[in-house]
């Protein structure tokens, strides 16, 4: 059973020895000693930056178009009776992004390029639904009001060294507009999220 | 009876694995392996413009001055041959592998093209040179393989963190100098900004069949 034992292994040895071919080599023991074999060491520099970056999918064409007359708008009834209790709801667009921190946060914040009529409020939620890696941050829970340059408002912190993933993952946006009276945005309206230092 | 047959000639079989082996590398004669140079890896704005948002962060390109090099030593004694003559009368082949120890968040690529180096003595001989390297000179007229570089892939190798499993990048036939190793860095969003990653460059050199 020794002597079997003995075989058996030798001749694993023996295989491993074959199966590793000349494309790789055990250079864990290279003492040097032997002519045939040497090693020696280089060290490589890595300078890499920190950065923070975003957008929202899809890209290009993040648009959400809302509003028109609803089938259900009653005569008689202000306009946006008709779009239920949660007014106009959109959950199209996607914000992703990349960023390494190396104990630097960051934070995503979001507002409107122009005032918003005070008969409209626009509301975001940002749902969670990551395929990337890393610290992504938290998102608020409640829905944020947004409003214009000035008065940005964080949707999301803690993000440190991480990826969402690219496309439609990543942080989901849920809008919604509730509109008083007839106002209507202005067709060059956008909301603007950035992504900075916390 | 069958049983001790195979258990012997599996035993002969693996002993002669070992011998082979042995003979292989054990008639070399003494060289020096050379890296000189420095390579390293700065990331700037425009390699982040070009990153896709919501993905990990991609390839640079590393700046390289590497250059490797292997000659045998000069011999000593009343026949007294430089490193060159050395070079011209031994001719082995050598096997150029790398390995780093890199953390995993860092993936290390290195390329060296096809041919790349200065062969010692000159490949292929000039009608002067010769007669100044009468060993390369018959060497290169032997069906052997060419005093030359073949690189293990077109494009760059990943080099392992695992010094067992360090990989294969080009081979070159007799002595070589100058030869020029290229690198790219992947480096994930978890990588530190700042690090310095060792590169071991290990030679095998064995007997031409």
């Amino acid at each position: 059973m020794v002597k079997w034992f003995v075989s058996l292994t030798l001749l694993l040895v023996g295989i491993t020895m074959f199966a590793q071919g000349d494309d790789t080599f055990d250079a864990s023991s290279v003492s040097g000693v032997l002519n045939s074999e040497q090693q020696t060491v280089v060290p490589l520099a890595i300078n890499l930056l920190d950065f923070a970056i975003l957008d929202v999918e899809p890209d290009p064409g993040a648009r959400v178009d809302m509003g028109g007359i609803p089938s259900s708008l009653e005569a008689g009834m202000a306009i946006s009776s008709g779009f239920g209790s949660n007014g106009l709801v959109d959950e199209s667009l996607y914000l992703n992004f990349s960023a390494r921190g190396n104990g630097q946060q960051y934070v995503v914040r979001a507002y409107a390029n122009m005032p918003i009529p005070d008969e409209v409020q626009i509301t975001v939620v940002p749902i969670p639904e990551i395929t990337g890696n890393g610290e992504v941050g938290t998102a608020v829970s409640d829905p944020v009001v947004l409003g214009t340059f000035g008065s940005e408002e964080v949707i999301i912190t803690g993000i440190g060294s991480g990826y969402t993933g690219n496309g439609y993952t990543g942080y989901k946006l849920r809008y919604e507009v509730i509109a008083s009276g007839g106002v209507s945005l202005d067709p060059s309206f956008e909301i603007i999220y950035e992504i900075i230092a916390q | 009876m069958k049983i001790f047959r195979m258990r012997n000639i599996l035993i002969l079989f693996v002993a002669s694995c070992f011998v082979n082996a042995g003979a292989q590398v054990g008639e070399l004669l003494p060289g020096q392996l050379v890296v000189s140079g420095s390579v390293s890896v700065n990331q700037d704005v425009n390699d982040i413009l070009g990153n896709e948002a919501g993905l990990d962060d991609k390839v640079v390109n590393a700046d390289s001055t590497i250059k490797l090099e292997y000659t045998l030593n000069a011999q000593g004694g009343p026949i007294g041959l430089n490193s060159t003559q050395m070079c011209s009368n031994n001719i082995y082949l050598y096997r150029v592998y790398l390995h780093s120890n890199a953390p995993n968040d860092i993936m290390v690529e290195a390329q060296t093209l096809e041919g790349s180096g200065t062969a010692i003595p000159p490949y292929p001989l000039g009608p002067s040179q010769a007669t100044l390297y009468p060993g390369a000179a018959t060497y290169d007229a032997s069906p052997l393989p060419d005093r030359t570089l073949t690189s293990s892939s077109a494009s760059f190798v990943e080099i392992p963190n695992d010094a067992q499993f360090a990989k294969k990048i080009f081979e070159f036939v007799g002595c070589r100098t100058q030869i020029p190793i290229n690198f790219r860095v992947t480096s994930g969003v978890s990588a530190p900004n700042n690090s310095s990653v060792d590169i071991y460059y290990t030679i095998v050199g064995s007997l031409l069949q």
